[in-house]
């Protein structure tokens, strides 16, 4: 099978349990999921936003009225190592 | 699953409310949206005919200028493998081998309650072991 034109970037489970950083390197927690945004038919799922906290655990394991903390991937950095660094808050 | 559909149909006769159709799939058929590792991985996938070919074991993404997308299924022990402990990382390729097949997105179909494919198990590569089996099954005279 042909290999995609694009770069692999990394696998779905290497994602898991990365730490979420800010660029001022405050810590928000670990990925718990990866959301994506598809429709039969079209091309492929594209990553929207990146799932993370305490409450995407909770997610994971099925409870799904949590509603855990996400970040869109375009204020996503860098993923570099254990980390997944996100743009800082002004909050 | 079908068993509790089943009897919330039956519910239905009795109290005249309706009820879940037998055959639905639930909300993700029309979804546009879904949590990769929820949805997507450790899920059953079944080809066209509705054969089970084993299971998600991770999820390659490919870096594009849109983002991350998924490009492809990875199926096999050699996907799984480094999911394990440190200890049986060592141990289970020499056991199970470190056979990886890799399933294009294109031939997803759809997202449910299975990863449906569009194309055969044969034709993807999967489900080599069930097949071989099968085979010399079929070579038993007794069977």
């Amino acid at each position: 099978m042909a290999e995609p034109q694009a770069r692999i970037l990394a696998s779905a489970c290497a994602m898991e349990l990365k730490k979420v950083v800010t660029a001022d390197g405050r810590m928000l927690g670990r990925v718990f999921d990866l959301r994506c945004r598809w429709e039969p038919g079209a091309r492929a799922p594209v990553v929207d936003q990146v799932v993370f906290g305490k409450l995407g655990l909770l997610e994971r394991a099925g409870l799904r009225q949590f509603k855990p903390r996400s970040v869109h991937w375009y204020l996503v950095e860098a993923v570099r190592g254990d980390e997944v660094v996100v743009a800082a808050s002004k909050r | 699953m079908a068993f509790w559909l089943q009897f919330a149909r039956g519910a239905r006769g009795a109290r005249g409310d309706s009820a879940v159709r037998i055959d639905a799939c639930g909300p993700r058929m029309t979804r546009h949206t879904f949590d990769l590792l929820l949805e997507v991985l450790d899920h059953e996938v079944t080809d066209v005919d509705d054969v089970s070919c084993g299971m998600v074991d991770d999820i390659e993404l490919s870096n594009t200028p849109e983002g991350p997308v998924v490009s492809a299924l990875l199926i096999g022990p050699g996907a799984w493998i480094p999911r394990l402990p440190a200890m049986l990382q060592w141990v289970a390729p020499k056991v199970l081998g470190s056979a990886t097949v890799r399933v294009p997105w294109d031939e997803v179909e759809r997202v449910a309650e299975t990863i449906k494919l569009k194309s055969t198990a044969g034709a993807l590569g999967l489900g080599r072991l069930d097949r071989r089996v099968g085979a010399w099954l079929s070579r038993k005279p007794e069977s």
